[in-house]
């Protein structure tokens, strides 16, 4: 075998969840492909804070609908992972010679590939999820956990404590070293919740992989296997402490609300930082053009739009048509949606290519709604045509093209 | 026709002195052009978009600026083990000085030209504004037998103070009969594009013939003069928007016409014009942005009125600010309450809080690169 130049640390990135909870916006590509903030994609999130981190080696592991994905990231070379020696690896499972399996589990993949891996022998390796929006400098993290001579070190983020029950919270001493790790606690006694970014020492994981393999009751997850074995085990284990902006964005209400966040005047999260730029696949497109009648607020608009109607509060990706007379609030329209004469879009997700027809409603504002318990963001799903006239009830998710004058 | 058959040469400094306040520092083909190009861009695409990978760019002086946009030439796709982009510095022989004229340009790329495996030549200057089909210029070329093939527009001009400007006149069959440079009248012409067709082989007997001849203007001397003979001269009719930039007030125009959807659809759709990707945010409009009429680039930050105006990428509008009929290059800063008319600032530009400045499209106002008003 070729021997690789020796790393100090790379990156294991799992990009292979399904993201069943964004619905139809991914059907056809996995969570991390999905559309955020007008030009990126949540992955770009990561690779970017991999590669400001000082990270040069990436293995992105893929499992669900990965087409999208793998056309995306390429070469690797809108986020500098284009290299000699490193860069970007996409990661599917494989074939062996004593059988095939999928990825179990986020620990079982990494296992899989232990033997990529070996080939850049690591002192640490950085495992993280590919469906989070943050800006976090991995490196720092790394030198704590050299500091510390910890087996692994979790980022933490303190989360309200009413909403601790909802993550895999670590309780640690005042030196912040993690005495106890608990998922989704019913009565939590800390409020420093895992951000599913860790680095462990290689020796250690590779060990506690195997390990977890060869037992076959184990789920092979790292939350819910490896940790609390290491744990048990009484290895070193850090928790290190991230402040700022962090999102989840698993769920259609969560990946509106982040979207929203970028709107904000006191801006959680910039983008513009010349320090910490968030790379991606460029779309090649012109500047967006502006036409006389439109009245634009409050929002973001990308290359290549020609945008002749209204937009308040809303996130406009490359390539948008957005017609006379018809106005998008409270909103995001992706890559190369059409918005028709007189529509109108309000508190809604338009999927890539998908097309409104005119004078369609689609959402709702939540004020105008009598029982505000019918009420959501409503997502019309990539591709979707809906035709003229057309009503989308809030919440509603469009899974196929709607006739004219067709309600859902 | 296989374009692996087609090189190019790009002249990336001809006609620099028509725009000198824009290429004071730099070169024509990194002029700053409709938002986030350089001009350079839309030949580069060109040849790109016709499958074209081996592209010598002839510079001359000032050319960091267009070393630091081109870099390696990835952003184009022309980073390549196999030919790509190359970069031909200046060179003087001994005593003879700086190259004075295309032809002795020429003679700087011999070396690309011979060594490239390619049997076709395209040569480009950068001071057009043009979608090219370059096969099939390529095959209109080859099916007419001639010398050298140049495209060229109808184009009303105004036949006051030109400079820089070459008109055909034809035959019937479309060939060159005559050349007219700088014409005196006002009328339609079929003004050269600045572009032009022609085999390897004949590309290298023409800069060999030319060579130490002192021949050096290939319009004047070559075309029109005839100085090596009568040649065989074909034209090619480019339909499609071509903008000329051979002025100040050109530039302006030229800008300007990307407001309309007809030059925007004919530059940009169906055509990708590649460009140096700076990884900018969206553009962001707050909440007392009013924008009107307006081509607006990544990372720009509106919280003014901005109307009939081309915004490249990072410009900053500030509250209460009025932007009318302004060019602004990238990083320009507008201040709180100023109100700018017709303006064309370079880079970097800051106009600082409440002034109030005022040029025409005729004759606009120019700011400077790092200005500060």
């Amino acid at each position: 075998m070729m021997t690789m130049e020796k790393k100090d640390c790379i990156a294991m990135l799992l990009a292979g969840g399904q993201g069943s909870r964004l619905h139809v916006l991914t059907r056809d590509m996995a969570k991390p492909a999905v559309g955020f903030g007008g030009k990126y994609r949540i992955i770009d999130f990561t690779l970017s804070n991999c590669v400001n981190s000082g990270i040069d080696t990436v293995g992105v592991l893929t499992q669900y609908q990965p087409l999208e994905l793998n056309r995306y990231i390429g070469n690797g070379l809108p986020w500098d992972l284009d290299r000699l020696n490193g860069g970007v690896h996409i990661l599917p499972p494989y074939q062996r010679s004593r059988g095939s399996e999928w990825y179990k589990g986020t620990a079982n993949a990494i296992y899989q590939n232990l033997a990529f891996i070996e080939e850049y022998s690591p002192d640490n390796v950085v495992i993280l999820s590919g469906d989070h929006i943050y800006k976090m400098n991995y490196a720092k993290m790394l030198e704590e956990h050299i500091k510390n001579e910890a087996a692994c070190t979790i980022a933490v983020l303190e989360v309200p404590i009413d909403e601790a029950n909802r993550f895999g919270i670590m309780n640690t001493e005042p030196d912040g070293r993690i005495y106890e790790f608990e998922e989704k606690p019913k009565n939590p006694k800390s409020n420093q919740a895992s951000m599913g970014v860790y680095i462990f020492n290689f020796e250690k994981l590779k060990k506690y992989l195997v390990e977890d393999e060869a037992d076959p009751k184990s789920s092979n997850d790292f939350g819910k296997d490896i940790i609390p074995k290491m744990l048990a085990a009484k290895e070193r284990m850090y928790a290190y402490p991230f402040t700022g902006y962090w999102k989840d964005v698993g769920t259609i209400d969560s990946l509106w609300e982040a979207n929203m966040d970028l709107l904000n005047p006191a801006r959680p999260i910039d983008l513009s930082d010349p320090s910490w730029k968030i790379y991606f696949r460029n779309p090649v497109k012109p500047p967006h053009y502006i036409s006389t009648n439109s009245v634009i607020q409050n929002s973001l608009v990308s290359e290549g739009c020609e945008i002749a109607g209204d937009l308040d509060f809303s996130v406009v990706f490359s390539g948008v048509t957005i017609e006379d007379g018809a106005q998008v609030f409270d909103s995001i329209v992706m890559s190369g949606a059409t918005i028709r004469t007189g529509a109108q879009v309000q508190y809604a997700i338009i999927g890539e290519n998908a097309e409104i027809g005119a004078a369609s409603v689609v959402g709702f504002r939540p004020e105008c709604m009598k029982c505000r318990d019918n009420w959501g963001v409503a997502v019309v799903g990539p591709g979707i045509k809906v035709g003229s006239g057309c009503t989308v009830a809030p919440k509603a998710i469009i899974d196929s093209d709607m006739k004219d004058g067709e309600s859902r | 026709m296989s374009a692996n058959r087609i090189g190019a040469i790009i002249f990336s400094n001809m006609h620099e002195k028509t725009i000198g306040e824009l290429t004071a520092m730099r070169s024509c083909g990194s002029v700053p052009f409709g938002g986030r190009y350089r001009l350079i861009d839309f030949a580069l695409s060109n040849m790109v978009n016709a499958g074209i990978t081996a592209i010598g760019v002839i510079t001359k002086s000032n050319y960091k600026s267009l070393m630091d946009h081109l870099r390696s030439g990835r952003d184009w796709d022309l980073s390549r083990k196999r030919s790509g982009l190359v970069i031909i510095p200046p060179y003087a022989s001994a005593g003879s000085g700086m190259y004075r004229g295309r032809v002795e340009a020429m003679v700087t790329a011999r070396d690309f030209i011979q060594y490239e495996t390619v049997d076709w030549f395209v040569l480009s200057d950068c001071n057009f504004v043009f979608n090219l089909d370059i096969e099939e210029l390529a095959e209109k070329h080859i099916e007419s037998g001639a010398d050298i093939t140049c495209c060229y527009q109808k184009m009303r001009l105004s036949g006051d103070g030109l400079v820089d400007t070459v008109t055909y006149d034809l035959n019937k069959d479309g060939a060159i009969k005559g050349v007219r440079l700088d014409p005196n009248t006002e009328g339609e012409y079929n003004c050269g594009l600045n572009t032009m067709f022609m085999s390897k082989k004949f590309l290298l007997e023409l800069i060999d013939k030319t060579q130490g001849r002192g021949i050096c203007d290939f319009e004047q001397e070559i075309l029109q003069q005839k100085v090596i003979g009568e040649l065989k001269i074909n034209t090619y009719e480019v339909t499609g928007t071509a903008l000329r930039i051979g002025s100040m007030r050109e530039y302006y125009a030229a800008n300007m016409a990307l407001l309309q959807k007809r030059v925007r659809d004919e530059l940009f759709n169906n055509h990708p014009v590649y460009t140096k990707v700076r990884d900018e945010m969206p553009a962001s409009y707050g909440l007392t942005a009013e924008i009107s009429n307006t081509m607006v680039a990544d990372g720009c930050r509106i919280e003014g009125s901005v109307s009939d105006s081309i915004l490249f990428r990072g410009v900053t509008v500030g509250k209460n600010a009025k932007v009318k009929g302004c060019i602004l290059m990238q990083g320009c800063t507008v201040g709180e309450n100023a109100d700018i008319t017709g303006l064309v600032c370079d880079k970097n530009t800051v106009i600082t809080e409440g002034r109030v400045l005022v040029g025409c499209a005729e004759n606009p106002l120019f700011v400077p690169k790092n200005g500060v008003v």
